[in-house]
């Protein structure tokens, strides 16, 4: 959490030289755009945030259920916040292996997929690994480990999962009349699984149905639920009678048979397959009636999955090609890749609230039907409901690109007042930035610039980590708005980054970070004074930094004093380099709108390609911060104070040589002149860097040969 | 060894001879189903193969779910992604790494292999030193190519400085996904301004659905798509690349 809020704070110590300012800069907004805004408990509950396009399907169908007026009861709420459907595909295999060593079994290679397209497919799926291992720690527990029938049992089963082998000598072994009877009906099922991931289909049926068909074998309903999955799977067979409606009444007994309750869920997903081969077209109509039928129960929870996984096949879906999507399918395409034109022709058709929300998604500030449906949205929004929130921000959105900023600023103000605000990140900081736009005093400035961090955008782990998204975190401010922060660094003075800290409006969870930032802006700047000033906040705000605080206030030379700033500053990485900054800010994984800044020197005309939707409901706020309390003369010294801040590395060095100068003979000028040059190695750079280091690194081989420092930095880095 | 140091002999200035068979434009087929039976001509596919997850000591294989389907002469670059959480970077991890990215080699047709691995500042010497042992199982005049977040081409040069010269053939910059840094990044391209890291000198990486970066010197193009490629998609891109 910690390392959180502190990477936000990290660009306020931004060091470069080269980048371009002006005085109006454009701001950022954190907006999740692939997990639902705030809770899931909220989401399927109906208290929804931003809808955001690219949202899972399952998070889509709940939103469309709600905007529909279909809702979802209590039982579907639970069923949806229930375990997934599909569990962590590594469980089983970890459960095997453990089971095994139970065992007493020495490890064993078990390959578990085959490589066909150069994808994995699965053959020894997670269900089959549990199972096994469920039911050795069961056999272990009745026979005892290292018995003759375990010891068999387990041999067959090792037989079972080395299915790529074909000869009959690699088969599960017959049992034998002294084993258990136990063991026995286990080794018919371990027969016919062998046959099954070996795709001796003909064989494999025959030995399931033998096993469906006694009734005295545990193993009776898992056959049942093996011969309607080779169906699945493969067709018909040749030279087998296994059709699709056999399959589906060994599903329907199966069913029924309440000794195998735990079967059931996945029976009925196979049935849907099974029901899905056999006529796609019947199958996509039910399965639309299901999603728009209110109290499903939790079957709702495989129809969802059913859509997932039609969604997941679309371009490769035989059965169902030149099939126009319909119902919430409809709606989902129509969000993640629909027109203007075409939501604009699905609301004349059906003007209701799904349709309206397609339509703001993508209504354009200029567009002649734009105040027709600005008002349409006020009035869908007049009270919270599921749609208040997103058309709330489609709304602001709008009027902020129509540059109505007054309107925009009254609504954001209604906005803000609702109760529900605390549970949607997203749209909070949102609405937030509308009103930082236009702070015209530190305070309102303090008061808006803080954002809540909104978890983490699932569909763009690549450069995120799983962030703990507790209830606490989404309604604590953890974040300054970024565009907050490059105006603080690019354009205020230090006095008013001390104005800031001091407003009672100022979050105060943020302050630690704040004061740990000016405190060292000021040592770059060379403002003891300031420095002084903050000592006692910085050391309350970072306890482990007091001690070091307190030798630095007690120096009574004042360059000893710089030394021990420098060195404290080095020490506790105080001063972020600006490379670590850019990773980290991937590592949040929030998502950062989709931003047009001031034009670019160089033209790269053209239109974003249209290519899907992948890019959709990244943010498109173009608001401008130029807050009126940052005045010409005030901007001008911040401009100042930017300009003086050089890279760390030219820092660094800077700070070493000018104090072994001034002091060669003490201790510190070594271990200064030493950390300088280890700077080199990753501390972000500018032109004067090069020469620094150089000096740095000759000086301190010259003077301090034996010092520890100059054992510690014996080569520097140079471009 | 005599082959491996002939190889990297071109060094910075010129493109390693390993990239000489990769065609200029090449397509990152990720992780959706990737019909690519109507690609024609010169042009290569780099595949997500799988992704390994190194998370505390532990280290989770998750392989490519879906198909990919190729021309037969297509050239096939296989790419392993790498994420860490919290991982401990452990000996283990960088041997589960080496594991995988070999069996990817195993593939059919499989003639390059790229990593995909944002590795943060405590992480690189970890990757640096795994692509160096990565480079040893390899067949020696096998292309190795990384993947590289803009900002360590433009400001940093941390691959080159870890010793990766030689080792790596080519670190591909992302000039795609750039977050917040986006605007200025591409504005320096715009304004002609040269990716520092000698590795990156002849490649970039750019995607479908943002605006085409127009870095100088480019001889190579990979290109993502957001989801299953079509033959529009990639028409239209093939037509707008430089």
């Amino acid at each position: 959490m910690i390392r959180r809020a502190w990477s936000a704070f990290l660009v306020l110590l931004l060091f470069t030289t080269a980048w371009p300012c002006g005085p109006i800069v454009p701001t950022l907004n954190l907006v999740v755009s692939r997990i639902p805004d705030g809770s899931r408990e909220d989401w399927v509950a109906g208290r929804m945030g931003l809808l955001q396009p690219m949202l899972s399907t399952t998070d889509l169908v709940v939103a469309w259920r709600w905007l529909a007026g279909v809702g979802l009861d209590a039982t579907e709420q639970k069923a949806l916040l229930g375990p997934a459907l599909i569990g962590d595909p590594e469980s089983g295999f970890l459960a095997w292996t453990q089971a095994r060593a139970e065992a007493g079994a020495p490890p064993r290679e078990l390959k578990t997929a085959r490589v066909e397209d150069y994808r994995e497919l699965p053959v020894v799926g997670d269900h089959a690994l549990t199972l096994a291992a469920r039911t050795l720690r069961e056999r272990i527990k009745t026979f005892g480990k290292g018995s003759v029938a375990v010891r068999s049992w387990l041999a067959a089963q090792d037989r079972v999962f080395t299915w790529e082998g074909k000869g009959a000598e690699l088969l599960p072994e017959a049992t034998t009349a002294s084993l258990p009877l136990l063991i026995q009906q286990d080794r018919g099922y371990q027969l016919a699984a062998a046959r099954f991931y070996r795709e001796d289909y003909p064989e494999a049926v025959e030995a399931f149905r033998a096993v469906a068909e006694d009734g005295a074998s545990p193993w009776r309903g898992w056959a049942r639920y093996a011969l309607a999955r080779i169906h699945a799977k493969v067709g018909s067979i040749a030279g087998c009678d296994l059709d699709a409606e056999q399959a589906l009444a060994h599903l329907a007994k199966l069913q029924a048979d309440p000794a195998f309750a735990e079967l059931h869920a996945d029976a009925a997903a196979l049935e849907n397959r099974i029901r899905f081969l056999q006529d796609p077209q019947v199958f996509y109509a039910r399965l639309l009636q299901n999603l728009g039928a209110k109290h499903r129960g939790a079957a709702l929870l495989q129809d969802m999955e059913d859509l997932r996984w039609l969604r997941v096949l679309e371009p490769w879906t035989e059965g169902l090609k030149g099939t126009k999507p319909a119902g919430v399918h409809a709606w989902i395409h129509l969000l993640q890749d629909g027109t203007l034109d075409e939501a604009l022709a699905a609301y004349d058709a059906a003007p209701d609230l799904p349709n309206l929300v397609a339509v703001m998604l993508v209504l354009p500030k200029e567009h002649p039907r734009a105040e027709a449906f600005l008002k349409l949205a006020q009035q869908a929004s007049l009270k919270p409901g599921p749609v208040y929130a997103t058309l709330v921000s489609h709304r602001l959105r709008i009027l902020v690109a129509q540059n109505r900023m007054k309107a925009a600023e009254a609504l954001a103000d209604e906005a803000l007042a609702q109760p529900d605000v605390a549970r949607w990140p997203s749209a909070f900081n949102l609405w937030s930035s509308i009103k930082l736009a236009q702070a015209q005093d530190v305070d309102a400035f303090a008061a808006h610039l803080g954002r809540r961090l909104a978890s983490i955008d699932d569909g763009w782990t690549d450069w995120s980590e799983h962030l703990d998204d507790s209830q606490d975190d989404r309604r604590t401010l953890k974040a300054l708005d970024p565009m907050a922060v490059s105006l603080l660094n690019e354009h205020m003075p230090l006095g008013q980054w001390e104005a800031l800290l001091a407003s009672p409006r100022f979050p105060a969870e943020l302050k630690p970070e704040l004061v740990e930032a000016l405190w060292t802006r000021a040592a770059v700047l060379d403002r003891e004074e300031v420095m002084l000033r903050h000592r006692a906040a910085l050391a309350k705000a970072r306890p482990k930094l007091a001690k070091e605080l307190e030798a630095w206030a007690a120096e009574k030379s004042p360059a000893r004093r710089k030394a021990r700033a420098y060195l404290l500053i080095w020490e506790h990485r105080l001063w972020p380099k600006l490379l670590t900054f850019r990773e980290e800010a991937f590592q949040f994984g929030t998502i950062f709108a989709r931003w047009e800044g001031p034009p670019e020197p160089a033209p790269d005309p053209g239109p974003i390609p249209s290519s899907g939707g992948e890019d959709r409901g990244l943010w498109d706020y173009r608001l401008t911060l130029a807050p009126a309390f940052l005045d010409t003369a005030a901007d001008r010294e911040g401009t100042a104070d930017f300009a003086r801040i050089p890279a760390p590395l030219t820092w660094f060095c800077e700070q070493a040589l000018i104090f072994a100068h001034a002091m060669p003979n003490d201790p510190l000028a070594s271990e200064a002149l030493s950390r300088a040059v280890r700077s080199s190695r990753n501390g972000n750079r500018d032109a004067r860097s090069a020469e620094l280091v150089v000096k740095a690194f000759r000086l301190l081989h010259r003077k301090y040969p034996d010092s520890p420092g100059a054992k510690a930095a014996k080569i520097y880095h140079q471009r | 060894m005599g082959l491996a140091l002939l190889l990297a002999l071109p060094g910075c200035r010129r493109e390693s001879v390993r990239l000489h068979e990769v065609p200029s434009r090449v397509l990152w087929a990720w992780e959706s189903p990737q019909d690519l039976r109507f690609l024609k001509g010169d042009v290569g596919v780099a595949f997500l193969g799988g992704e390994l997850h190194l998370e505390g000591q532990g280290a989770r294989w998750v392989a490519r779910r879906n198909p990919l389907l190729v021309p037969p002469e297509t050239h096939l670059m296989a790419v392993i992604r790498v994420e860490t959480h919290g991982a401990e970077l452990t000996a283990d991890q960088a041997e589960a790494f080496l594991d995988r990215a070999v069996g990817l080699l195993k593939l059919p047709r499989v003639k390059g292999l790229q990593v995909d691995f944002d590795a943060r500042d405590s992480e690189r010497a970890f990757y640096a030193d795994a692509l160096k042992k990565l480079r040893e199982r390899m067949p020696a005049d096998m292309p190795l190519s990384i993947t590289a977040l803009a900002s360590w081409c433009l400001d940093d040069g941390w691959i080159s400085q870890a010793g990766l010269s030689g080792i790596v053939d080519e670190a591909v910059p992302m000039l795609f996904r750039m977050g917040p840094e986006e605007a200025r990044i591409r504005s320096r391209l715009a304004r002609g301004e040269a990716l520092k890291e000698p590795l990156a000198r002849f490649s970039a990486g750019v995607s479908t659905d943002e605006r085409l970066p127009r870095p100088r010197g480019r001889r190579r193009y990979y290109v993502f798509h957001p989801g299953s490629w079509t033959v529009d998609a990639w028409d239209r891109i093939a037509r707008d690349l430089p």
